[in-house]
């Protein structure tokens, strides 16, 4: 097991806010900080947290095996996690095929930011026509590219950068977010909003493995300025296949 | 009666009927045997706008697994008011039923259709979806 990370943060001067196709500027209603504690406390004891959904649906952890395609694996795994919720069928979605194909099939990090506008206009196939990992341009068939279009994701919210209360609302909401973190370079898929005292964190879900993580289910929790994320973006509307 | 008056009347008892199941929610009177939602056995679609901010416990219903338990795999969905969908199906055909608030809920099977509100909390959807089983 490789721990890649891939995390390049979008730069605002040459991408600046709402230029991004196919997203829009985050616009639910912030639900109030001193509310938190409270609806973590009622979603945890109904077993309606994110992290309740991924296990329930019994979802498994991406790998992405030494290649620095963490971007193309956040964005993915809110995909998944969103399809989940939505009660669409289980599909292995290959976070490599985006990654590959909107680099060249270079190994080049990247950011949430691009692989929202390849995922919402071509979708992203399964493992049967891209296996995970594989890269290979033999893969770039039609048969490929008809699989992919029935998971096209439409619409995304583009956060504030580093806007906590945008996130927590978004996580309180049932919304993922795909988080790129600065101290760590890298970027995951945050799936609940946690606390510890007056402490407030997240639990992310990372791409390095199943057998990963301090619950061996692949998630970490980050606490405080850790939570706190540059780059965020929100899937919002999963095409039904 | 003038020609066109027919339809009119079947539109306005329409109208009624899903004014009715918005206002309170009810078992809609289909055609015999006709389901809300098509597909064999308990069948559930949530219909929501994700843009809305809920209050807490309509919110948990949407990510519960204590309802969703109920229903055979594959049986339920909970979709946003503007999904699309890549094919024909008995989800896209539910979601073009009329309806008249949002979030809105059908319930689905041999046992009757119901659409209207979603429940208040958790525990109101786990008995509504006890009531068709």
């Amino acid at each position: 097991m490789s721990h890649a990370t891939g995390y390049i943060p979008r730069d605002y001067k040459a991408q600046p806010r709402g230029t991004v196709a196919f997203t829009s500027p985050f616009d639910l209603k912030p639900i109030p900080k001193s509310e938190w504690k409270g609806r973590i406390d009622y979603l945890k004891e109904q077993k309606a947290r994110l992290s309740d959904v991924v296990t329930a649906n019994g979802l498994k952890a991406s790998d992405q095996n030494g290649l620095p395609y963490c971007w193309a694996h956040g964005t993915v795994n809110a995909m998944r996690v969103l399809r989940a919720k939505e009660g669409q069928l289980y599909l292995d979605l290959s976070a490599t095929a985006v990654a590959a194909q909107i680099k060249g099939f270079r190994e080049s990090g990247g950011n949430t930011f691009d692989a929202i506008p390849h995922v919402a206009k071509h979708g992203v196939p399964t493992f049967k026509t891209w296996p995970q990992n594989k890269m290979d341009r033999s893969l770039v068939t039609e048969e490929m590219k008809d699989e992919a279009s029935l998971t096209t994701l439409k619409e995304w919210y583009e956060m504030e950068p580093n806007d906590m209360e945008m996130k927590a609302t978004s996580l309180l909401s049932g919304i993922p977010v795909i988080g790129g973190y600065s101290h760590m370079g890298h970027m995951m898929c945050d799936l609940d909003l946690i606390y510890k005292g007056d402490e407030f964190g997240v639990l992310t879900w990372n791409s390095w493995g199943e057998t990963w993580g301090n619950f061996g289910n692949g998630t970490m929790e980050l606490w405080g300025r850790k939570a706190v994320s540059f780059d965020q973006a929100a899937p919002r509307v999963v095409r039904v296949a | 009666m003038r020609s066109g008056t027919k339809p009119a009347l079947y539109l306005l008892a329409a109208l009624v009927a899903a004014q009715l199941a918005g206002v309170e929610g009810c078992d809609i009177s289909l055609p015999s045997g006709e389901r809300a939602i098509d597909v064999p056995g308990l069948a559930v679609l949530i219909v929501y706008e994700s843009g809305q901010t809920l209050p807490k416990e309509q919110q948990a219903i949407l990510t519960s697994a204590q309802w969703t338990a109920l229903v055979p795999p594959g049986n339920y969905r909970v979709l946003d008011q503007n999904s699309e969908f890549a094919t024909d199906s008995p989800w896209k055909t539910a979601m073009q039923r009329p309806r008249t608030q949002l979030p809105h809920l059908i319930v689905s099977s041999d046992k009757g259709n119901y659409e209207g509100p979603l429940p208040a909390d958790t525990a109101a959807m786990v008995a509504k979806v006890q009531e068709y089983q």
